[in-house]
């Protein structure tokens, strides 16, 4: 990858271009969910931003309403003619009302946020039995960014139990040698590992290796958001102990993403 | 298979409070599309300028909504999106930097780095890299404000030298030249770690 040792001022082309190629090589992984949370945290900050806009003008507005209106009548009762056909406009008021946006709480548990489903003006007060506004249905709700996600699991626990086994160096099993690794890797939406990495050392390399070795045939049901198998990071223990081998759930650093493990 | 909620969802009774308006409930067109084409590029520069992933979260969501609250003042004469980005998310760094230099804990381990990976055929292989990953990343961590801000556009957000002279305001040979002393003195840092370590 780069060399080392000599002369510390000397560079050549051929030291630049592999330190600039191996630069260019690595990869930047981001967090799968990471970039949809960030969009639901900007669409609600512009919804606040809509809304003070929104608000700031229906005040500036108001005021200015308030004032022709005020001129209007004084000048009214000085032309006690006028002052009928001004005082008629208020007598047959038109009702102007925003459609709005309803949430509903499911019975399974997670928020589904409704579609805008009122493009008419509102009569009646939403039905809370319902969540509807005027017996109109809500049915079909849109998908929401905030429905419940599902954790990545492993297909088959005792199938990867016995992995694990096999991976054990024979002679340390007979030194009554074991000890615990922590991995992290990228779980892909098809249920393949890739990334496999030692987070926590054992101490001892043949067991951070055949770790890493036994995480390349374990086999995973994949993550899933708004209903579709997702990638993402995955972080767990594999204990080697000599008698029997254990994955056991770890320190939940990636709180939700966790593989539960253990019995 | 269990469920979870995922990480940093807004509580539910946040969400019951918040009822946007409808024409509200989406970015505007020319946001989404930044977001879509951009966010990528952010990330990965201020990733690279800071030790974790979960600082480089942050001060990426940061520079978005900074944008997203200063859309109104966007030039589209004075700079092309990316480099406007860009320059909020240079702004970020460096306050978060100078931020950590005044509490005295500028320097952060990189030990871990999950997310930062190399991609190679075989398994022992990765697991070298991963180390050699590591090592180059220190290397950079020990350079200069100039060199780290140089390196990270071109190698982090992925930067041709002609955008990164807009980015800086500077030339293009004034890049290349700049490009080329950074990478000249991290060789020496990469070796100086490299002999510390042995």
């Amino acid at each position: 990858m780069f060399r080392r040792g000599g002369s510390q001022e000397w560079f050549d082309e051929r030291d630049m271009r592999s330190l600039d190629r191996d630069l260019r090589q690595i990869v930047i992984e981001e967090r799968c969910s990471y970039g949809p949370e960030l969009r639901a945290q900007l669409i609600e900050e512009h919804a606040r931003l809509e809304g003070g806009r929104r608000s700031r003008s229906w005040s500036a507005s108001a005021v200015g309403i308030a004032a022709m209106l005020m001129l209007v009548l004084a000048g009214s009762l000085a032309f006690p003619g006028t002052r009928d056909a001004v005082l008629g406009v208020f007598q047959s008021p038109v009702v102007v009302e925003t459609a709005r946006s309803v949430i509903v709480r499911p019975r399974g548990g997670g928020l589904v946020e409704s579609a805008p489903s009122v493009t008419a003006p509102i009569s009646e007060p939403p039905n809370p039995a319902t969540g509807s506004v005027s017996g109109e249905p809500t049915e079909n709700p849109l998908p929401s960014p905030l429905l419940p996600g599902t954790v990545p699991e492993l297909l088959d626990r005792n199938e990867a139990r016995m992995i694990v086994a096999q991976e054990y160096p024979a002679l340390l099993q007979q030194k009554g040698i074991g000890g615990r690794v922590r991995i992290l890797m990228w779980v892909g939406p098809e249920g393949t590992t890739e990334f496999p990495q030692i987070e926590h050392t054992s101490g001892l390399r043949e067991l951070d290796l055949a770790a890493l070795r036994a995480t390349q045939a374990l086999r995973f049901v994949p993550a899933t958001r708004l209903g579709e198998a997702v990638g993402t990071w995955v972080s767990f223990s594999i204990r080697f102990q000599p008698g029997g081998t254990d994955l056991v759930q770890p320190d939940p650093e990636y709180a939700t993403f966790h593989i539960p493990l253990s019995n | 298979m269990k469920s979870a909620p995922v990480r940093s969802q807004p509580r539910p009774e946040a969400l019951e409070r918040v009822q946007p308006h409808p024409a509200a409930q989406e970015l505007p067109p020319d946001f989404e599309a930044w977001f879509r084409d951009h966010r990528e590029p952010v990330y990965r520069y201020v990733r690279f300028r800071v030790a974790t992933r979960d600082v480089a979260e942050d001060l990426t969501s940061d520079v978005f909504m900074k944008a997203l609250r200063s859309l109104g003042s966007y030039d589209p004469r004075k700079s092309a999106p990316r480099t406007w980005l860009l320059r909020i998310a240079r702004n970020a760094v460096t306050d978060y930097l100078r931020t950590l230099q005044r509490r005295g804990r500028l320097h952060v381990s990189l030990d871990r780095v999950p997310d930062l990976v190399h991609r190679a055929p075989s398994q022992e292989e990765r697991m070298l890299r991963a180390e050699q990953v590591q090592r180059l990343l220190n290397a950079v961590a020990t350079l200069r404000a100039a060199d780290q801000e140089v390196l990270s556009l071109r190698y982090g957000a992925g930067l041709a030298n002609l955008e990164i002279a807009e980015t800086l305001k500077i030339s293009a040979n004034a890049v290349a030249v700049r490009v080329h002393r950074a990478l000249s003195r991290l060789r020496a840092a990469v070796a100086e770690t490299a002999g510390a370590e042995d």
